[in-house]
């Protein structure tokens, strides 16, 4: 017989994979729209603020449940992984509009010709951690943690490798700031895909590890 | 500026406080039920420790173990070590009496005698010629004042106990536990009676009492457990299954049988 939180925790846990399924789209989106030079700005805004609004209700949900339930061990570790999670896949939502801004504000630009420029490597490694968070909520597997930060460690060298390239490009200067703010929102998406991990290896096992 | 933050520091570090009660190969028997199995656990002085476990699990046959009151159940024997600041109660030529004077009780059920506020308090004193009847007046103000009721009855100290509401009859039974000042109070349940009101006035009355004694609490609650104690001992069928700080029973616990029994799957 299932436990009304065990009904409640698998709703809310729902909720972050939708969440997770919208900022992931919305990322690829927002990428795509600056690889193209296309401005996709109202739309990855509209799914940003959807995941947005889920994040509240993730959040009235987890606070309903402790305070009613009043959970403790593996359960009160989960709802407090929901709560910081929700969080990180808010911030999903809104480094994909970020990107996505970046051709709604500053307009057009020349492409950079440099081979030591690797932004979509970064953006698919990005993708890459973002994907596998989300897949590490649906199974509560903590051992992806290594395989996850590994990559994410990847996108922190290609990160700082692109500021330096970047500061030394003589290109369109429209076009360096433009790929300077995506290169670090990738890296922030990165970083919260880490977060996240940290937080499903914490409700998991109940020990608290940093992979930052 | 740089800092670190220890995580140990965040969390109670039983270590440092001194053994107040310690239980060696401690075994009790109720006729041939085992009810108590090799309980080898230490209680540390002024704070709260829980024990927590379904019914019949033993708790409240450890907690009489303290003050010797298992001895009243003609059936019941025990072997081991019942240790109070190192002396083994349980050995020949302990007066049970005076061991009761330095562990007070409260009962699940509030007991006040069928007499006045004042005499309430003042009875045990006077039983065991522990005070003048000049000094009674300050012991009964004193206890009230430490029970947290003084200022709700120190108009109506004649007035009959049974007047009062369940939870200042409950507090009544404390301030009558502390009348003869005790070192350790034990409490059985003390707030399955009460409603939600008088249940957070009694565990706000347990963090100041830790301050001068050890208390030492059964509960069925498991959220007043992590609420009001340090320390808890989870227990099953007579045994010990896990005792440690109350934060790790409660967040991570180390034992699948303890975390069954926090999250509900149990049975």
């Amino acid at each position: 017989m299932s436990r009304p939180l065990d009904i409640g925790i698998g709703q809310i846990k729902g909720l972050l994979l939708k969440m997770g399924k919208i900022s992931v789209d919305a990322t690829r989106q927002a990428l795509d729209g600056f690889y193209k030079h296309e401005d996709n700005y109202a739309e990855v805004k509209m799914w940003s603020n959807t995941v947005q609004m889920l994040a509240e209700e993730v959040e009235d949900r987890a606070t309903e449940l402790i305070a009613l339930n009043q959970p403790m061990a593996s359960d009160l570790r989960i709802l407090k992984a929901y709560i910081k999670i929700a969080y990180d896949l808010e911030r999903y939502g809104r480094y994909a509009m970020d990107i996505s801004e970046i051709r709604h504000r500053i307009g057009q630009w020349s492409d950079i010709d440099d081979d030591r420029l690797t932004l979509k490597e970064l953006g698919e490694a990005a993708l890459k951690v973002m994907e596998m968070s989300l897949k590490m909520i649906e199974t509560m597997d903590e051992t992806m943690i290594f395989e996850l930060s590994k990559i994410e460690a990847s996108t922190d060298d290609m990160y700082f490798e692109n500021l330096k390239n970047l500061s030394k490009c003589k290109g369109d200067p429209v076009a360096i700031v433009a790929n300077l703010l995506t290169i670090r929102y990738l890296e922030r998406l990165a970083d919260h895909g880490s977060y996240i991990a940290e937080s499903i290896s914490y409700a998991a096992t109940g020990k608290r590890i940093s992979i930052r | 500026m740089s800092y670190q933050i220890n995580e140990e520091l965040l969390r109670f570090r039983p270590k440092m406080a001194q053994d107040k009660v310690i239980f060696n190969d401690f075994n009790l028997w109720y006729g041939e039920k085992h009810a108590l199995i090799d309980i080898n656990i230490a209680v540390k002085s002024n704070i709260v420790t829980a024990f927590m476990g379904p019914s019949g699990c033993g708790k409240s046959s450890l907690l009489r173990g303290i003050n010797r009151m298992n001895d009243i159940i003609p059936v019941a024997r025990s072997t081991g070590e019942v240790l109070i600041d190192g002396k083994n109660i349980m050995g020949s030529g302990i007066n049970v009496y005076d061991l009761r004077k330095r562990v007070g009780m409260v009962f699940q059920r509030p007991n006040p005698f069928p007499m006045s506020i004042y005499d309430n308090i003042a009875y045990a004193p006077l039983l065991h010629d522990v005070a003048e009847e000049e000094e009674l007046d300050k012991i009964v103000e004193n206890s009230l004042r430490g029970a947290a009721l003084w200022d709700e009855v120190k108009d109506r100290l004649d007035d009959s106990a049974f007047s009062l509401s369940g939870g200042q009859q409950q507090r009544i039974c404390i301030a009558r536990a502390l009348s003869i000042n005790p070192d350790i109070i034990l409490m059985d349940e003390p707030c399955s009676a009460l409603d939600p009101i008088a249940t957070i006035k009694i565990e706000a009355l347990m963090r100041e009492l830790k301050e001068k004694y050890t208390v030492v609490l059964v509960t069925h609650n498991l959220q007043q457990a992590a609420r009001v104690s340090e320390m808890t001992a989870f227990m099953y069928i007579g045994e010990i299954i896990e005792f440690g700080a109350t934060r790790d029973i409660f967040e991570n616990p180390r034992e699948e049988l303890t975390e069954k029994y926090i999250t509900g799957r149990f049975g």
